[in-house]
C-alpha cells in the first residue's frame, strides 16, 4: 500500500504542476495558476500523511501543508485589495454625481 | 471466549479496520485530485475563463475535507488500541492537525462559495438591464 500511496502523490504532484502550468496559460495569471496547482499539491501533502511515518516526518508533512495553505491565503489577499478600492471610487463617483 | 474477544484479537480487528478507512480516505482523495485535474483541462481547453476554474477547486476542496474526516475517524479508531502515552501524544497531534486542516477548508470553500453566488449574482444584475 506504501509503494501504491507514493506513485499517488508522484501523480498528484505531477496533476498540479500540468493544471498549473495550463491555467496560467488560459489565464495569463500566474496567481491563478499557482492556486490551483497549489489546491492538487495540498491533495498530495494529505495523501503524504497517511503514509506510516516517524514523528519527524510527520511533522515535516504537516509543515509543508501549513506553508501551502498560508501561500494560498496569502495569493487570495492581494486579488481581495485590489479590488476594493476600484469599487469604493465607483461608489464615490456616482455619490458626487447628483450633486454637480 | 476471553481467547475470541482477547485483547490481541481486539488490536488485529482495529487495526484492520484502521487500514479499511485510510485506503478508503486514500482512494477518495486520489479520485477527487484526479477528476479535478481532468476538469481544469477540459474547463482550460473549452472555456478559457478563469471563473470556470472555482466550481472545479469547490469539488476538490469537498473531496479534501471527505478525505480529513476519513483520516480522523482512522485516529479515533487508533486510540482504541494505542497502549502507551507517547502513541496517544501522537495521535491526538496528528487529530489536531487534521481538524484544523478540516476548519481552515471548510472555511476556504466557504469563501469560495461566496465569491462564486456574488459573481453570479453580479452577472445577473448586469444581463438583467441589458435584457
Amino acid at each position: 500500500m506504501t509503494t501504491a500511496v507514493q506513485y499517488a502523490v508522484l501523480i498528484c504532484v505531477l496533476a498540479g504542476l500540468i493544471s498549473g502550468v495550463v491555467a496560467v496559460a488560459v489565464s495569463r495569471d500566474i496567481r491563478i495558476g499557482l492556486r490551483i496547482a497549489l489546491d492538487l499539491w495540498l491533495a498530495a501533502g494529505l495523501l503524504r500523511l497517511a503514509l506510516p511515518q516517524s514523528g519527524d516526518q510527520l511533522l515535516a508533512a504537516a509543515v509543508i501543508i501549513v506553508v501551502r495553505q498560508l501561500v494560498a491565503a496569502a495569493l487570495r489577499r492581494p486579488a481581495t485589495r485590489s479590488a476594493q478600492p476600484s469599487g469604493t471610487r465607483r461608489d464615490t463617483a456616482t455619490e458626487l454625481l447628483p450633486r454637480d | 471466549m476471553t481467547e475470541i474477544f482477547g485483547e490481541e484479537w481486539l488490536s488485529q480487528a482495529v487495526d484492520l479496520l484502521v487500514r479499511l478507512v485510510e485506503a478508503a480516505g486514500a482512494l477518495i482523495i486520489f479520485a477527487g485530485a484526479m477528476v479535478a485535474f481532468i476538469r481544469f483541462v477540459i474547463v482550460a481547453i473549452r472555456d478559457r475563463r478563469t471563473e470556470s476554474f472555482v466550481p472545479v477547486r469547490l469539488g476538490l476542496g469537498r473531496f479534501l475535507a471527505l478525505r480529513l474526516e476519513f483520516q480522523l475517524a482512522s485516529d479515533i479508531l487508533r486510540t482504541a488500541i494505542a497502549p502507551t502515552l507517547r502513541e496517544i501524544a501522537e495521535l491526538a497531534a496528528v487529530a489536531a492537525i487534521r481538524t484544523a486542516l478540516n476548519y481552515f477548508l471548510g472555511r476556504e470553500i466557504k469563501e469560495e462559495r461566496a465569491e462564486l453566488a456574488k459573481r453570479q449574482g453580479d452577472g445577473a444584475g448586469t444581463a438583467g438591464p441589458l435584457r
